[in-house]
């Protein structure tokens, strides 16, 4: 890797002045001639070659508070208080002049890289684009230096990358390329806004290594802003806690993580699901030697017999769940080919039990969950429910067969109709299967409110009106109020904050305790899968990679891809994840193996 | 209960920091969480609310809305009771003393007699033939209402349940319901009616509002058929599929309460569309036939003594901008009472 004489290859010290100062700051709202605080007596400094991580909650005012530094609030925002790039006032500086630092000394990096980018422009194109504005480079120049740029970012063949549109670019390669956008200009200071949350963990993983070397590499300062632990004890030096618009704790990263000082930082730091928590430790199996190379010992027998005997029941009692050799297409649309997305794949649940399906997006895992319920044609193959296949079966004789399984799905927002009432919402399966009158019906409907510890009162309320949480167990309760013996959840508690999401999984494993249902639980994120699943089934491109319990896949994984995808999820603890980091960075040296 | 300052519309919002800035505002400025809230209200058992009580709960706490309901029921009240109507054969009479089609001698220049003290022999004066104006005026305002709302409901519903078929089950049903739509688009709606309304329009005016209505629903049909083709997606309709509701459930209960905010937009539009549609054809002669009359027709007819007699433009043109403007408020209140974010009672 060549790089131009501007950047410096010294190691970042933190000594000196900061970069950012930033006192006092406080950013408030109008709604309905009122003022809202958003955030209110933020400090703190960034130096050169920190990294410093805002964490918080969804409203914690952890991105206002940053965007406020760069005078782009919303047009009811107002900001007030100080913060200082290198000496000079930013708040209250005109536009003109934010303009020249926006882009110039401080950079943003956003979370959903295709909207960041413009589609009808070519990547390298806006890469120059960003340089000729705060330069005066000629088209040549800048291109060149384009291209110098996306191979920084380690975007393979930059040359002709460059010529190639946004949707020609994985998600990965277009975060990476508005990484370089983001460090065009040697920003002395980076705003990574949620940088990885729209990113498989694999792609995550590669994303925050380039983010580190860089960071290392041209001595400037990232402002990391996110809801995700794993990537604070990844990646920060030192981290600040927000809740409701106040900082609540400001350590290093080391001490936050290992001696938490405040009630709301703890209980974050243990609604966060640790991989590994459960089975005491991930990929136990793989060992990395002083040299780097690797060192793969054998899974324990008793395990693997375990796994096995979880794998292929032999039980008498008929499965939850079989599929066998379950193919499923996506029609294609005039002379395209139809696209398989899954195929050949096979796994049985049997009553009570909690399988857990993993796998990066793409893999087909809420494809198999949509089959399941029979929202989705299956091309080949059988699905099994209590030994009914359901694989090519009439509307008309599925309709009676609905009773028996259920799907949670993932967007609550999305998933309750906005025009009728919770009751209403989790009183249709009833409504429709069991035909009850009104008082039976409300009986049932509060019975499900209070199962799913929400007030009775909430049954004439309507979604909008409900926190992300309270929706989600508005969808529970819908899915239960059959009695279902199969319950697919499709990657539930993603869209939810984390303590939000520990409540949500507690009241899932009660409940599943209580009713006894099976549970086909799909996931991008293994230590969630951990928490409530005895068997784990992974997924990689329409294809099962490995299947066994728990245990066996956690800790013992078979397959090089379930390595990989183990040792790419960030675990929040600095000192495990620098671990862990070294086991991948072998995995992949490893290569396919 | 519902009346959460904030409307917390945050799905709506493109950007996650927005949304994240309402929740948080809406934790911030009502203390008492939605949750406690709650709790205190629980030992009240909460009675089950059905959604058509709680549109109409909404509705009549709408004051445009009910400002113009009231407004229009005045108007119907003083239009059938005035000079009474016909049902079939048999006519109910009205309090009024003079009917439309009655000639008279002309008092002072047919000037109007309404004055502060009170109506007078002719309120609103007379025409160039003597027929009391008040009579002629009240019975425009009938035929003009039932054409009107006639015309506004079959078009309304025969381009909800086009549109609604065609974006639901798409492929075929789609592809010939939609051909049929363009089909009826090309027609030009005049030259069809004076082909066919001196037939239609000696039958009566409900059969005339009828084939109207038959010929104005393709706008319509192709909002509700986008409408339909962008819900169907969504995961609430999945989720209703997967416990095993039917296509027509789906299409009624979950996805056309979700379109009824252009629907009814549509309707109030093709309402007051309707009058001047009515109006136009009058204008050629085609329509209501004399010696029956409608606001429309009594505008024509008098529109070249706009400068000597204004009054006989004047009262006809304030029944039409009455029942636009109290039909268009109401279909404002509808689309509020429809739509459970609208509840920050601030009208």
């Amino acid at each position: 890797m060549t790089s131009t004489p501007v950047y410096s290859d010294t190691q970042a010290t933190e000594t000196g002045s900061p970069i950012l100062e930033v006192s006092g700051l406080g950013v408030d709202f109008s709604v309905d001639n009122e003022w809202v605080m958003a955030a209110e007596d933020v400090h703190y400094r960034v130096y050169p070659g920190e990294i410093l991580a805002i964490v918080g909650e969804s409203g914690s005012g952890k991105s206002m508070s940053s965007m406020a530094l760069l005078g782009l609030l919303p047009g009811n925002g107002r900001s007030t208080g100080s913060a200082k790039l290198l000496g000079k006032e930013l708040l209250g500086a005109p536009q003109s002049a934010l303009r020249k630092i926006r882009g110039n000394d401080i950079a943003m990096i956003f979370q959903e890289p295709m909207t960041a980018l413009n589609p009808v422009l070519t990547v390298g194109e806006q890469v120059k684009e960003i340089i000729e504005q705060h330069t005066d480079a000629s088209p040549a120049e800048a291109k060149e230096r384009a291209i110098e740029l996306l191979r920084m970012v380690e975007i393979p063949d930059p040359e002709t990358r460059y010529g190639n549109y946004p949707h020609q670019f994985s998600g990965g390669q277009r975060q990476r390329a508005m990484i370089a956008i983001a460090i065009a200009n040697d920003p002395i200071l980076l705003i990574a806004d949620e940088p990885t949350t729209a990113l498989d963990v694999t792609v995550q993983a590669e994303v925050l290594e380039l983010l580190r070397k860089l960071n290392k590499r041209l001595n400037s300062a990232i402002l990391l802003i996110t809801h995700d632990m794993g990537v604070v004890a990844d990646l920060a030096d030192n981290v600040i806690v927000m809740q409701n618009g106040r900082i609540v704790e400001a350590a290093s990263a080391a001490d936050l993580f290992n001696a938490p000082q405040q009630d709301y930082t703890r209980a974050l730091l243990d609604a966060v699901p640790h991989l590994g928590s459960k089975v005491g430790g991930v990929l136990a199996a793989v060992e990395v030697e002083d040299d780097g190379s690797l060192q793969i010992s054998e899974a324990p027998r008793a395990v693997l017999a375990a796994s096995e005997e979880a794998a292929e029941p032999t039980s008498s009692q008929t499965p939850a769940l079989q599929l066998e050799n379950v193919a499923i297409e996506y029609p294609g649309r005039f002379r395209q080919p139809a696209f398989r997305a899954v195929s050949d794949v096979g796994f049985t649940i049997m009553p009570g039990e909690v399988m857990g399906l993993v796998g990066e997006s793409g893999s087909g895992k809420s494809t198999i969950g949509r089959a399941v319920t029979g929202l989705l044609p299956v091309a080949e193959g059988s699905v099994r429910i209590n030994g009914t296949d359901i694989a090519g079966l009439s509307p008309k004789k599925m309709r009676p067969l609905r009773r028996k399984f259920a799907i949670v799905f993932q967007d609550p927002a999305a998933s309750l109709n906005p025009r009728m009432s919770i009751g209403e919402s989790i009183g249709e399966p009833l409504f429709l299967h069991e035909k009850l009158g009104k008082t039976e019906l409300d009986k049932r409907v509060e019975g499900l409110l209070d199962d799913v510890q929400l007030p009775k009162s909430f049954r004439n309320r309507y979604p909008h009106e409900l926190s992300g949480g309270q929706r989600q167990r508005v969808g529970i309760a819908r899915a239960l109020s059959l009695r279902p013996s199969l319950l697919v959840a499709d990657e539930p508690t993603s869209a939810l904050d984390v303590s939000v999401q520990a409540r949500v999984l507690a009241l899932l494993q009660d409940l599943q305790r209580e009713y006894g249902f099976a549970c086909l639980f799909v996931s991008h994120d293994l230590a969630v899968v951990e928490i409530l699943a005895s068997h784990i089934a992974v997924l990689n491109k329409g294809r099962m990679v490995e299947q066994g319990s728990t245990e066996q896949i956690l800790r013992y994984p078979q397959d090089p891809y379930t390595r990989r995808l183990l040792a790419a999820a960030p675990v929040p603890d600095p000192a495990e994840q620098a671990y862990r980091r070294e086991q991948r960075t072998a995995l992949l040296a490893a290569g396919g193996e | 209960m519902t009346d959460n300052k904030i409307s917390a519309d945050g799905p709506k919002e493109s950007s996650p920091e927005l949304t994240a800035m309402t929740l948080e505002s809406q934790r911030t400025v009502t203390a008492d969480s939605p949750a406690t809230r709650a709790v205190v209200a629980e030992p009240k058992i909460t009675e089950a609310k059905s959604q058509s009580k709680l549109v109409r709960e909404r509705f009549l706490r709408h004051k445009g809305a009910m400002g113009g309901m009231i407004a229009l029921a005045l108007i119907l009240l003083l239009a059938f009771s005035s000079i009474g109507f016909n049902i079939g054969p048999l006519h109910i009479p009205g309090w009024w003393k003079h009917t439309f089609s009655e000639v008279q001698a002309t008092v002072d220049g047919g000037k109007p007699t309404l004055s502060w003290t009170g109506l007078g022999e002719h309120p609103f004066g007379q025409d160039a033939l003597g027929r009391d104006y008040f009579a002629m005026t009240m019975r425009g305002a009938q035929i003009s209402l039932i054409i009107a709302f006639i015309v506004g409901i079959v078009g309304t519903v025969i381009g909800t349940v086009v549109g609604a078929l065609a974006g639901y089950y798409r492929g075929k049903v789609e592809a010939v319901l939609m051909r049929f739509t363009d089909v009826i688009i090309t027609i030009p709606l005049l030259v069809v009616a004076a082909v066919l309304s001196t037939v239609v329009a000696k039958a009566g005016i409900v059969v005339f509002a009828i084939f109207l209505g038959m010929l104005t629903w393709t706008g319509l049909a192709r909002i509700v058929r986008g409408e339909f083709l962008s819900l169907r997606e969504k995961e609430f309709v999945e989720a209703a599929k997967s416990v095993g509701a039917s296509s027509a459930r789906i299409i009624f209960k979950h996805i056309l309460p979700n379109t009824v905010g252009v629907i009814i937009v549509s309707a109030t539009l093709a309402i007051s569309g309707a009058i001047l549609l009515e109006t136009a054809l009058g204008f050629l002669g085609l329509g209501v036939q004399e010696p029956d009359t409608s606001l429309g027709k009594l505008i024509n007819e008098n529109r070249s003594a706009m400068t000597v007699r204004p009054w006989v433009f004047l009262w006809p043109g304030v029944f039409i901008v009455a029942i636009a403007l109290a039909v268009n408020f109401i279909g404002d209140g509808l689309r509020d009472a429809f739509d459970p974010r609208q509840t920050r009672n601030k009208q």
